[in-house]
């Protein structure tokens, strides 16, 4: 992103905060690898941000999700001015599926990571990862386990599974059966030493929602991320999240047309994902006691698969059956939705 | 480096050029006891007498004396019965671990004996050809015997310094974890453990160590199970990991079992209590 959009996009930010007071923004550097744009370019970007901003920065906070590879002192020196304590990141440890160059280099891409995660640790920088499940993982659930356990010691990761819009030319794609059953090997391991093993996402996120029954639900569940999310481009185009930038499905103009307020508001542009909600309780998702906790999942999983938004995910058969079938009888909680319970 | 425990044999040049540092120091002659730790406690701290003898236990001409004094006695075996009864009395009011080899089923037993009779035991497990049967059986006792018994190493380390945020490296209980000791010879060269030492292999010398630290290769040993991580295969895919780091590997294809002793122990540190009792001295 140039300066001069750069400067603009904070304008717009402060424009949003001047009239949403108590209101605040986190900013996720995201990629990509923003690591590529220097530690210069992240310093630039703070001063602007207290140029365009002024009091109101300090309802800003940053995020940055990186691969670690590029990580060095100059990094961690502007991400500690710009109140950055944890970076996200995501690690692989089979090979061939990620690595440098052509041949797909893990074990150069991998050593340089673990230099990235040392830096952290000496700066006493917190970390957590997202492991994403492909079809490799899937014949070694447990051993892979353990290995990110091992790796992780008390800090947290997190499973996603491998979410492919188009061709699957590396055949890695998983269906959300496999995924949950994926899931369901690791589960009572994870419930039966959760006091000592760090958090791991879902099952965390589950324990929260079903056993401690607090409502708390990320933005794919909520049925509200129209109004929580924006993705914001390198020219300043928005689009509803950096997945439905990266599959290029939904757009909304640039910061130029639009006002922040205007992007996460219930207007025109929003008004299929506001709709989704009441056409899925009606419809699809009509009697399920897991809407609380759902609302039929991201709304772009339904837009990859049938063009709109109006129907529920593809993944939220595997939520359910995850925790039918591993959850709720591993713990012994059930989950009754919210509304029983507030 | 004042946070490192220096392990040096016992030359009072050397002790005296190290002022100030916790130091284990290292005879093969029991009877210099004494006077090391009046040599020592002169200007320096104690933190332990390692003793490297061929004899026997049971013969080891240990001394009222010797009480109060913390002695890591690495001995072959305990042996002869009659000898080792004798001495028992004395042995039991000592500050004593008795280091034994896990070499077959004979020491693992005599291991288990010591320790139901009140002496703390450590049994030393790299670079030997580990019963893991047998080993297990031990850590089952000492977890979970019922009648009062001494401390059983490395089980007792890895179950003490369990923890949810780090791993846990038992190589201390054997003076040879670079994160709290260094060894130091008798010309000043200092080494990261006892086998680098006697191999030649050294990283600096007294007068710059508070540089070592900053020494890539004091890094490159400190965090040597990151290598694990950047195998295809292995170690770090093991659940128990966290408690061994890979100390195994070499045997793991021919002589597996190292796997289910130390996820047993793992399972044992999180349930278990720190146990009651004497505690003489931490390595």
């Amino acid at each position: 992103m140039p300066a001069e959009t750069l400067d603009r996009v904070f304008t717009w930010i402060n424009e949003y905060l001047e009239t949403r007071e108590g209101e605040t923004i986190n900013l996720v550097w995201h990629g990509g690898e923003p690591l590529l744009l220097g530690a210069s370019y992240f310093r630039a970007a703070l001063e602007i941000q207290r140029r365009r901003c002024g009091l109101n920065s300090g309802r800003i906070s940053h995020s940055v999700q990186t691969n670690l590879t590029l990580l060095n002192t100059d990094f961690i020196s502007i991400f500690k001015e710009m109140g950055i304590t944890t970076l996200g990141t995501s690690f692989e440890p089979l090979p061939g599926i990620r690595g440098m160059g052509t041949r797909m280099d893990s074990k150069a891409y991998n050593e340089m990571f673990f230099k990235g995660l040392k830096l952290l640790r000496e700066n006493n920088f917190g970390w957590g990862f997202i492991y994403v499940v492909t079809r490799r993982a899937l014949t070694q659930p447990l051993t892979l386990f353990h290995y990110l356990l091992n790796l992780a010691l008390g800090k947290g990761f997190a499973f996603n599974p491998v979410l492919i819009y188009g061709e699957d030319t590396h055949q890695l794609r998983i269906t959300p059966k496999e995924y949950m059953e994926f899931l369901g090997a690791l589960f009572p391991a994870w419930w039966a030493h959760r006091a000592w093993w760090p958090s791991v996402e879902p099952f965390t996120h589950y324990e929260s929602l079903i056993v401690q029954k607090r409502a708390r639900v990320g933005c794919a569940d909520s049925g509200r991320c129209h109004t929580s999310h924006v993705y914001i481009g390198p020219e300043g185009e928005l689009s509803r999240c950096g997945r439905a930038a990266d599959w290029d499905i939904v757009w909304y103009g640039t910061i130029e047309d639009r006002s922040l307020r205007d992007v996460l508001s219930e207007d025109a542009h929003n008004k299929a994902f506001a709709q989704r909600n009441q056409v899925l309780r009606d419809g699809e998702c009509r009697g399920c006691r897991f809407w609380d906790m759902c609302h039929g999942g991201c709304p772009l999983d339904s837009f990859a698969a049938h063009g709109d938004l109006q129907h529920k995910s593809e993944w939220c058969d595997a939520k359910r059956l995850f925790i039918e079938k591993y959850f709720e009888p591993v713990t012994g909680a059930r989950f009754e939705g919210f509304s029983a319970t507030n | 480096m004042k946070q490192h425990i220096l392990v040096c044999p016992f030359e009072p040049p050397l002790i005296s050029r190290l002022q100030g540092q916790t130091l284990v120091v290292h005879v093969e002659d029991v009877l210099l006891i004494p006077r090391v730790k009046e040599q020592v406690e002169r200007h320096n701290r104690l933190h332990c007498i390692q003793v490297i003898s061929s004899h026997p236990l049971a013969r080891l001409e240990l001394t009222p004396e010797m009480k109060a004094i913390p002695i890591a006695a690495y001995v072959p075996e305990v042996g002869e019965g009659g000898e080792f009864y004798e001495k028992l009395p004395l042995l039991r009011q000592l500050g004593l671990q008795v280091y034994l080899a896990a070499i077959g089923k004979t020491n693992i037993r005599d291991a288990r004996i010591l320790s139901s009779l009140g002496i703390a035991t450590a049994l030393v497990m790299e670079g030997v050809p580990l019963d893991w049967d047998a080993m297990e059986d031990l850590l089952v006792y000492f977890a979970y015997g019922k009648s009062r018994h001494a401390n059983i190493e490395p089980f007792n380390y890895v179950i003490s310094n369990y923890s949810r945020t780090s791993m846990v490296d038992f190589s201390s209980v054997y003076f040879d974890n670079p994160n709290r000791y260094l060894h130091v010879e008798g010309d000043g060269r200092i080494a990261l453990s006892a086998k680098d030492a006697q191999a030649g292999v050294f990283i600096g010398e007294l007068d710059s160590i508070d540089a070592i630290a900053d020494d890539p290769r004091y890094k490159e040993r400190r965090d040597k199970a990151e290598r694990f991580f950047l195998e295809g295969a292995g170690c770090a895919y093991c659940g128990a990991f966290r408690v061994c780091l890979g100390k195994f590997s070499a045997q793991r294809d021919a002589n597996p079992g190292c796997e289910k002793l130390f996820a047993k122990l793992m399972e044992i540190s999180e349930n278990q209590k720190i146990r009651d009792g004497v505690v003489l001295w931490q390595p």
